[in-house]
């Protein structure tokens, strides 16, 4: 009862607190928070396969201009060491690479909603953008989301932005990082995207394991980094579709 | 005027115990006849409200499509084999007419090889287009990589579902045989004969012809029986007949195995098994409660008597449930044991009182008269209370809790009769035989004297003790409100059963799984309509519909132009050329890019988690791990690279053995005539439309499992939106859970409602009929709150725990309270002594009653066991601590009043 009382009187507080922040400042403290011009990561992709066992992907990614490119090399397990996948164009251009036939293939018929190779993500959920120019957006209210006071905003998509009809998503108040975003198509909830594992690096806040919930089709897949950089320099030679074959 | 009859009962027996028992006897004699006919059936579908819109759609369909009631023979081991084996046990249960109307196990390869190119998808066609101008294999091969990397590598969502993925896997089984067939023409294996020529052609452009998974390592046939699975008898008789082929000829195949399933089968299993359940869980729990018995109050005979007393008792359920509904389904099958685990405590208490007047050196007769006005009160409205709160079950709109409310009610109160009237008359008549024999022997008293202890302990600190059971109360509503339902049946059905095994392996090599949704609609328009927005769902992994062998009109004549493209094509077609030393270098690169492409794809299915088509790849392109294991491709590579001449004309052999044969059935495939339902054979039809020919079935396979509540609430919301006559049995399932859960939750407070008013009538006095409520709403609260804690989930059968614990918890407290207004204040400790022993044993054979079901194949009947094991002993803590405190608050108030 009185961690309910805590609680209410901790959100009116925040309330108290958000009045003070118009909801584009708050908008533009998230973007702030979460654009990096260029990083670094390593981590792991957990996938469920069509049998049912889990398989877990390791590979390094490189991201520029605000993730309007983006590189990801698998580097484990062996059997997929060294293939690569390049994002170009705010995910619009896509091209797969494997050491095995050292062959670069454009995966053409793709768009940018369809899904990243065996995950929940979509090639576009993993793209750049920003909510100030994707989304005309709306502050709803103050909530907790593991044990973290947030704002609660809906986004809509603007014409150029994600086929996504709506996203609700929830931003801690004090460090801006997103912890939760429900998408949603036609107005059923379709994804959950959950953060976690909050931590400083380079003088910003993270979450190292991300879980996208497919609550249309069922299954998840997990994203953990296990190491990440920002603003570091990155040769735009990096995305190009020769340097794939570079190994 | 129930002290009168309980008097009356008593000197009647006490002085024409013969007489009792001869009538006893016959009436059970009578029931006996009526049980004979009793049926059990255990499918979830009649527990359901018969009227229900799910359940009638369902019924129809299953009465309506023989598709929909097959009897399926799964095999498991070599390719090879597995052919052998299914042509011989094919034509061995065709033979069998009086059950069986057709067993279907490969394609009907006469209408794909007629229509094949009309059921392709326009997009399929127009990337296959070019494969049909030159049948020279250079261009060929160069043809067929460039359709594979238009359709497979191109485009990342080409298997990103179950049904495409599969799709994936047959082309490449078939490349597989292609590339094999190859080498061994190249090599001198086989030689140009017509028929392997035919074969390869064949097979690479319609596919397996045998009904085997995509590893090769499954096969199915489909027994279509000539009745339904209502008639049970011809289920059971067609099953085992099936089982007893298949036993027959597994043993010509080594390390085969085969054996039945489909809801035929599964039906024969679960009534095999629910009956075994039932005796031999019966059977366990009568030995344990005689064991029980036998040590509590150290004698042999008196548990014997209760026990015939009890088999009485059930004898007469089972007749009275034949009489009054025909037959048991999965809620009902367990009554013997409910019944057994509650009405041996009515001979618990006669049995406790009798022998302890017995010691006191009461004759027979006074000892009888006196134990049946002592106990019978209580045992009356203890039978009363636990049968009403029974009976408030069947406010249920859910055939299943309406029939097992009324058996369980009557089953109780039949056993209180029972126990009435035999057990006192063979209390009476053994003791008169042992005193006419020999001397008189000496009853030994058993009195529990550690309850009296603990409950003088509790008297001491009552206020203490009301304290320290209202925080745990506290706790137990807590955790009792994080409850969850489990809603996958599969946790239900029995384990160990080889239909169920057989399931499981079917559901994991074909995909094929039971929890799918169905619709049937009046014409085939509406069924392609159906299917295509079904297909747009998210959450649908394949739809299966007569649209996939008649496709719209409109698809008809967009795909007759391509297929009149590709007879163009073919009949322009180049002349074969023999293939040159030099033109081998050119076989090679299209040999290599074919691999190059299958790499690509095995790794896109690798990172996709699409492990079936990343297995079938390996055997084309080999193991990345162990690159000394060769695919078909390289193997392929090998060949060619070598430079012996008579590769060159293997090749040139299988150039023109192929070609020929490949224009022929494309030729004959490339039919633009527009496919109506004449055109369709009729193994095809059977599975798709009704049995009265004016139906079609549409079944929709959602694409994950939907045992997962909030992908179920979804699918079942999308199905509505799809068209709201779709049932199947994950929605017949749903909403079953739903009546079962509400009902239970309503039938638990009108019964509260019913036992406090009996309660009233029975004590006359609204003070004791509260405090003797507190036991079983207590016990209640606890049981739920400790099967949260311990992990448990409330399932469609454990959730009847609720309203049944309050039954049966209530005994509990009115015993006590009955012997307490008997034995008057300042003697609490006396009656948990005496009472106390009988409410102990009364509670520990009704535990091991109910722990018995633990043991039952089936899983939910185990579910239901474990919750009242569970529940009952929470009800016998709370009595014997709660009542002494709140029973000495009350003295002791009196005392300073």
């Amino acid at each position: 009862m009185m961690k309910k009382i805590i609680l209410t009187l901790t959100m009116m507080t925040g309330l108290l607190f958000a009045e003070e922040l118009s909801v584009d400042e708050i908008v533009k403290k998230i973007d702030k928070a979460e654009q990096v011009e260029s990083s670094f990561s390593k981590g792991k992709q957990i996938i469920i396969t069509s049998s049912g066992k889990k398989r877990t992907l390791e590979m390094e990614s490189y991201s520029k201009d605000k993730n309007d490119k983006q590189l990801m090399i698998y580097t484990a397990p062996v059997r997929v060491k060294g293939d690569k996948i390049l994002m170009l164009n705010d995910g619009d251009d896509i091209w797969f690479y494997t050491p095995k036939t050292d062959r670069v293939r454009h995966l053409a018929s793709h768009a940018k909603k369809k899904k990243v190779q065996g995950s929940d993500f979509s090639y576009e959920d993993m793209s750049g953008g920003n909510i100030k120019e994707d989304y005309n957006y709306e502050l709803l209210r103050i909530e907790e989301i593991a044990d973290r006071e947030c704002y609660k905003l809906e986004l809509s998509p603007k014409p150029s932005g994600p086929h996504y009809s709506k996203l609700i998503l929830w931003a801690d108040t004090e460090r801006f990082i997103t912890l939760r975003i429900d998408y949603f198509e036609d107005d059923e909830l379709l994804k959950r995207l959950t953060m976690s594992d909050i931590q400083k690096i380079n003088d910003r806040w993270v979450a190292l394991k991300m879980v996208m919930k497919n609550l249309l089709e069922g299954g998840e897949t997990v994203m953990e980094m296990t190491e990440m950089q920002f603003d570091i320099e990155i040769e735009d030679n990096v995305f190009t579709t020769n340097n794939l074959k570079k190994h | 005027m129930r002290k009168k009859i309980i008097n009356k009962i008593a000197e009647y027996s006490a002085k024409r115990p013969g007489i009792v028992l001869l009538i006893s006897l016959l009436i059970t004699i009578m029931m006996i006849y009526f049980a004979t006919d009793l049926k059990i059936s255990m499918q979830f579908k009649d527990l359901m409200p018969q009227n229900h819109s799910l359940v009638k759609g369902f019924n129809d369909i299953i009465d309506n499509y023989d598709s929909a009631s097959m009897i399926i023979v799964a095999a498991t081991g070599e390719e090879e084999s597995l052919k052998k084996f299914a042509d011989s046990i094919a034509p061995r249960i065709r033979e069998k007419k009086e059950y069986v109307s057709r067993v279907d196990y490969k394609m009907n390869t006469d209408f794909i090889l007629n229509h094949g190119f009309m059921l392709q998808k326009e997009k399929d066609l127009k990337n296959s287009l070019d494969m049909y101008s030159n049948l020279n294999l250079i261009p060929w091969f160069s043809h067929l990589n460039d359709s594979f990397e238009k359709t497979y590598i191109d485009d990342d969502e080409s298997i990103s579902t179950k049904q495409k993925e599969n799709n994936a896997v047959g082309m490449l089984d078939r490349i597989d045989y292609l590339i094999s067939s190859m080498s061994e023409f190249s090599t001198g294996k086989i030689n140009n004969s017509n028929s392997d020529s035919d074969n390869v052609a064949k097979k690479f452009l319609i596919g397996e012809e045998y009904s085997l998974a995509a590893g090769k390592d499954m096969i199915l046939l489909l027994v279509q029986p000539n009745f339904t699975v209502d008639e049970i008898d011809k289920v059971v008789k067609a099953v085992n007949m099936i089982d007893s082929i298949i036993e027959e000829e597994m043993t010509k195949y080594p390390g085969l195995d085969a054996g039945t399933t489909g809801t035929m089968a599964l039906t024969r299993d679960e009534m095999v098994s629910s009956q075994k359940d039932m005796n031999y869980t019966t059977i366990l729990a009568l030995i344990l409660i005689l064991i029980l018995f036998i040590i509590s109050f150290r004698m042999w005979m008196a548990p014997i008597l209760a026990g015939i007393t009890m088999i009485i008792g059930i004898i007469w359920t089972a007749g009275f449930a034949s009489i009054a509904v025909g037959s048991l389904n999965m809620m009902t099958s367990m009554f013997g044991v409910i019944i057994l685990g509650l009405g041996i405590d009515f001979s618990i208490h006669i049995i406790s009182i009798y022998t302890e007047l017995r010691a006191d050196g009461l004759l027979i007769e006074d000892a009888i008269k006196e134990t049946l006005v002592k106990s019978g009160g209580g045992i009356v409205t203890g039978a009363l209370t636990t049968g009403f709160a029974f009976y408030t079950l069947m406010i249920s709109k859910s055939v299943g809790m309406f029939q097992f409310g009324l058996i369980s009610g009557s089953g109780v109160i039949l056993c209180m009769l029972a126990t009435m009237f035999v057990l006192p008359s063979m209390l009476v008549l053994r003791d008169k035989i042992n005193s006419k024999k020999t001397k008189p022997k000496k009853v030994i008293s058993t009195k529990f004297l550690f309850l009296g202890n603990y409950s003088r302990l509790i008297s001491k600190y009552p206020i203490i003790t009301l304290l320290i059971s209202f925080a745990l109360t506290i706790i137990f509503i807590i955790s009792a409100s994080k409850m969850e339902f489990d809603y996958n049946y599969l946790n239900m059905e029995p384990v160990g059963l080889k239909s169920i095994e057989m399931q499981h392996l079917l559901e994991d090599k074909f995909d094929m799984t039971p929890d799918y949704a169905l619709v049937t609609t009046s014409s085939i328009e509406e069924a392609q309509k159906i299917a295509e927005e079904a297909r747009k769902l998210k959450m649908i992994g394949f739809v299966s519909s007569i649209s996939d062998y008649i496709p719209s009109l409109e698809k008809q004549e967009k795909r007759a132009l391509l297929i009149d493209i590709i007879r163009q094509n073919l009949k322009i077609n180049k002349k074969i050329k023999p293939l040159s030393w030099s033109d081998k270098d050119f076989l090679i690169e299209q040999i290599e890019r074919l691999q190059d492409n299958i790499i690509e794809l095995s790794q896109l299915a690798f990172m996709g988690g699409q492990d079936k088509l990343d297995t079938k790849a390996e055997t084309l392109i080999g193991d990345f791990e162990d690159s000394s294991i060769n695919g078909s491709l390289g193997r392929l590579l090998l060949i060619l690279d070598s430079k012996d001449k008579n590769v060159l004309k293997g090749v040139n052999q299988f150039q023109d053995g192929f070609s020929t044969a490949f224009k022929k059935y494309s030729l004959s495939m490339a039919s633009a005539d527009i496919i109506g339902l004449d055109t369709i054979p009729e193994d095809i039809k059977n599975q798709f439309i009704s049995n009265s020919g004016d139906q079609y079935l549409v079944s929709m396979y959602p694409k994950e499992s939907v045992w997962n509540l909030e992908f179920l609430e979804r699918f079942k919301s999308q199905m509505e939106k799809l068209d709201e006559r779709i049932t199947g049995m994950p929605l017949v399932f749903y909403v079953l859970i739903d009546i079962v859960g509400q009902d239970g939750a309503k039938a638990a407070i009108f019964a509260i409602i019913i036992i406090f008013l009996l309660l009233l009538l029975d004590f006359r006095n609204f003070k004791f009929a509260l405090i003797a409520m507190v036991p079983l709403v207590s016990g209640a609260i606890w049981m739920i709150g400790i099967m949260q804690l311990l992990g448990l989930k409330l399932t469609l059968l454990n959730v009847m725990g609720l309203p049944l614990i309050l039954g049966i918890g209530v005994d509990d407290g009115v015993h006590i309270l009955h012997r307490y207004s008997v034995e008057k204040k300042g003697n609490i400790s006396r009656v948990f002594t005496s009472t106390g022993r009988a409410v102990l044993i009364t509670s520990l054979t009704t535990m091991l009653a109910f722990g018995s079901l633990k043991f039952a194949t089936y899983r939910g009947l185990g579910s239901l066991g474990i919750a009242l094991f569970i529940g009952v002993g929470a009800c016998f803590v709370v009595t014997i601590t709660l009542l002494p405190a709140i029973l000495q608050i009350m003295e002791n108030k009196n005392i300073n009043s």
